[in-house]
């Protein structure tokens, strides 16, 4: 079959001549692909002999000309590419090592079809974050044509800025910038820290930071839920009426301010590797917290302390972020940047819900209609953070995430509605009802003084 | 009243709408499966084993080539093989499966072949015409300097026994498939030759045509005395797109050295490499759609529904693609650019290699989705 081939083919050859073709003549194709590691290049090379070149390569690989190519003459031939090429990093030379190589036969190559390939590493030596790595390809270059490439870099602290060729592109330099190197030279130039944090994808890392807060629905509830009871006031062992717009909106403050300050340092310490809590623990832990802050919302079990709980349920939830940033396989430099543009992205979107829930909270809080969605919005909470502990604690299916996200996606018809209806409420309440109370209060004795002294804030 | 009325039938409408792209996918995936059915129904117990492989086998998936047949032969059956029928119903699957742009890019890379069959290669002066039979033209021009001394090529002598009718001709172009014809589970539909290659993985609802391969040679040629240029429009459209580029955006277009051949031919599977020339970005409206419309030769050439899915996705990607282009930038629209010319983006690399030995009559094409070639991205699910 293989004489069938070569026939077929030295005849297409011989009949058309040159111009007959449907493979490669006269020119030794050399492709190489690089790919970049830190410290390390590797390259896999394609060289295909045109079918007038190959009785030469061929003759060049079988040294002994029994025409059969030996384990040893291929090695050896594998090993003379190599020493055609040079190598340099940062002007500095290095020696390539042959890693693998595999040869056609030789009557493959004669139909102009072999390809050998032949891969080899480079060690690269430590340098500066600007690095310029140059290759050169001497091997038969009379005949030959080349390609040379390099594939995006899978680590992500090498960014390629360039690459430069001679026209034949047997000449190649490619510059890269390597991340972890920039402090640790620390002589940078302006352009450098531009290119730097061009590289760190801040902006990609915010809007994950937002987005997760977004659609991590335990997060939001939990905060929601904290928030519920936050404009009222205690009475005994009971909610009592509202607080004064001020004052609710400095609580309100102080506990998302709070719950910030604790996710903060944890999903630093976290992300830095400091501490490590399994991701399950975690996960129950912020199920927990919601059920915690569900029953404060029904009976205030904590009263004045509502800034302490977001504060320590805040070191849970700042786990859970640090996890989704684990996923992400920052290089270290990233990581340390990421936590700070993912926390951003965290209180922005926090922040945007927050606001947007405000005005009705307090609102409504004028309203006697306010008690059940209180009691309403806590028995909801409760109920999803038990089926959340049970899913996660015994690795069951419950309806509890398709019931909440049922929810979560018409988010926004919900807080339109929740504001129209705080409206309603306040015009129709404010004029008469809750002036007659508010009236009857002012009459009667003090039932508590504000929640605390500093109106929730902790000291931290 | 009448406004409730234009409420719901507006509402419907919207319905429909939403639902009805993939249910016209879906419908046209039962179509090809019917098509295949059909095909696979005309042949002899022998010739369907001969023409199924296991769609794991990785072998038959990457056994596709430029080169002829009779040089690197393919899995399936060919044309050349069948009977009338079993011919009509294969060229009826590939009917459904592609476009018909994309049938006739498909039958015009085949004529080439035939014309090549006749009339050889046309390049120098005296070309054209069928090739004398006869002795070689011996020693052709000498060893290269630097081979001197190594030893003369070592052709077996004399007039050999071959016949073009098994080297080049419409009729060896092979069909296989991977995985059975099926509107759920993914296969492969595989359709090539010379300077062909089609690898159709159809999921579903979904139809992925990379990697393919097309090219020409000759890559213009008369047929019935009409002027046929099987890849005309890659070369025009990407020449009008260079022609469009202001001096700034063409200095980064255009790179300084020359590139020989595809970088991510056959056997290139899975690898990204860093892209060059101009960013997209960089592009006005205009000059974004013309890429746009030089990506759909190669997207435009599977039936509608997948094409224009694909198209959603290249326009998505829009503003990562890379353009750049190796080699002479002028020439004219209706003859072939002898220029490299690639483009890249998240999910796309295309290149365009005009060929050493004949640069404006033989051209070779890569399609490729670095991300979902064979369809891979899909079948993980």
């Amino acid at each position: 079959m293989r004489w069938k081939t070569a026939v077929a083919i030295t005849a297409c050859v011989l009949f058309f001549g040159k111009t007959a073709s449907a493979h490669r003549i006269d020119e030794y194709l050399q492709a190489t692909i690089l790919s970049l590691e830190e410290n390390r290049v590797t390259a896999s090379m394609r060289l295909i002999p045109g079918t007038l070149v190959a009785p030469y390569v061929i003759a060049g690989i079988d040294t002994n000309g029994d025409g059969v190519l030996s384990e040893d003459e291929e090695h050896a031939y594998a090993q003379r590419v190599l020493n055609d090429l040079s190598i340099t990093i940062d002007g500095k030379s290095v020696q390539p090592k042959l890693v693998s190589w595999s040869f056609p036969q030789p009557a493959q190559m004669r139909d102009g079809l072999g390809e050998i390939r032949i891969e080899y590493t480079a060690d690269l030596p430590n340098g500066g974050p600007n690095r310029s790595l140059i290759l050169a390809n001497h091997h038969l270059s009379r005949t030959s044509v080349y390609l040379m490439n390099v594939v995006v870099p899978q680590n992500r602290d090498l960014r390629i800025l360039a690459q430069k060729r001679n026209d034949q592109q047997s000449l190649y330099e490619l510059d890269y910038q390597q991340m972890g190197a920039v402090s640790a030279k620390s002589s940078g130039s302006w352009a450098d820290l531009v290119a730097w944090l061009n590289g760190l994808q801040f902006s990609s890392l915010f809007h994950l930071g937002m987005r997760h807060i977004a659609e991590g629905t335990d997060h939001l509830l939990f905060l929601l839920t904290l928030l519920l009871p936050a404009p009222l006031l205690v009475a005994g062992r009971r909610w009592g009426p509202p607080a004064g717009v001020r004052q609710s909106l400095l609580r309100i403050l102080g506990i998302v301010t709070a719950f910030t300050a604790g996710h903060s340092i944890t999903l630093t310490l976290a992300a830095l590797g400091v501490v490590h809590v399994p991701d399950r623990l975690v996960e129950v832990l912020i199920a927990v917290s919601i059920l915690v802050s569900a029953v404060h919302a029904l009976r205030p079990i904590l009263p004045g302390k509502e800034a302490w709980i977001a504060a320590f349920f805040g070191l849970i939830h700042g786990l859970a972020f640090a996890a989704t940033l684990d996923r992400l396989e920052l290089g270290h430099w990233e990581r340390v940047a990421g936590i700070l543009a993912f926390n951003l992205g965290i209180e922005a979107m926090q922040m945007l819900v927050v606001t947007a829930i405000l005005p009705s909270l307090i609102l409504m809080s004028r309203t006697p209609a306010y008690p059940v969605l209180r009691s309403g919005g806590a028995v909801f909470a409760a109920a999803a953070s038990l089926g959340w502990i049970i899913e996660r604690l015994l690795d069951v299916q419950t309806p509890v995430d398709a019931i909440v996200n049922a929810f979560a996606s018409h988010a926004l018809w919900i807080a339109v509605t929740l504001f129209l209806v705080s409206l309603a409420g306040k015009f129709l309440y404010a004029s008469r009802t809750w002036h007659t109370a508010e009236r009857d209060m002012a009459s009667r004795p003090p039932i508590t003084k504000p929640l605390s002294d500093n109106c929730g804030i902790p000291e931290l | 009243m009448k406004i409730f009325n234009f409420a719901i039938v507006y509402a419907i409408a919207l319905a429909l709408s939403t639902i009805s792209s993939p249910v016209l996918a879906q419908t046209k995936t039962a179509e090809i499966v019917s098509a295949a059915d059909k095909f696979l129904a005309t042949l002899s117990a022998e010739q369907r084993q001969k023409v199924i492989y296991a769609f794991d086998d990785a072998q038959q998936r990457a056994r596709w080539s430029n080169f002829p047949t009779g040089v690197v032969p393919r899995g399936g059956i060919s044309l050349k093989q069948m009977s009338a029928p079993q011919r009509d119903a294969a060229m009826k699957l590939l009917a459904t499966v592609l476009s018909p742009m994309g049938l006739e890019k498909v039958n015009e890379i085949r004529e080439a072949d035939d014309d090549f069959k006749v009339n050889g290669a046309k390049r120098g002066p005296g070309g054209g015409g069928r090739p004398p039979m006869g002795p070689p033209p011996g020693g052709q021009n000498g060893p290269p300097p630097q081979f001197a001394g190594a030893g003369g090529p070592d052709h077996p002598g004399g007039p050999p026994s071959f016949s073009p009718d098994d080297m080049f001709g419409s009729n060896l172009y092979y069909i296989s498939f991977l995985g059975k014809p099926s509107t759920t589970t993914p296969w492969m539909l595989q359709f090539g030759g010379h300077h062909l290659a089609l690898n159709i993985t159809i999921a579903g609802s979904r139809g992925v045509l990379t990697p393919t391969l097309t090219g020409a040679q000759p890559a213009t040629f008369k047929l019935n005395g009409k002027t046929v240029r099987p890849l005309s429009r890659e070369s025009d459209k990407a020449l009008a797109v260079l022609q469009s580029l202001d001096e700034k955006q063409r200095k980064q277009a255009v790179l300084n050295y020359a590139v020989p051949d595809l970088v991510l031919g056959p056997g290139q599977d899975d690898k990204r490499i860093v892209p060059e020339g101009l960013k997209a970005s960089e592009m006005n409206a205009r000059q974004q759609a013309m890429l746009l419309d030089l990506i759909a030769e190669w997207a435009g050439i599977v039936n509608e529904s997948s094409a224009a899915a694909r198209m959603a996705e290249m326009k998505a990607d829009l503003n990562e693609a890379w353009f750049a282009w190796s080699g002479p930038t002028t020439g004219k629209a209706g003859s072939n650019i002898t220029a490299y010319y690639r483009l890249q983006g998240p999910h796309l690399v295309i290149e365009y290699a005009p060929q050493h030995d004949e640069p404006t009559n033989h051209v070779h094409t890569m399609y490729r989705d670095p991300t979902n070639d064979y369809g891979s991205a899909l079948v993980k699910q």
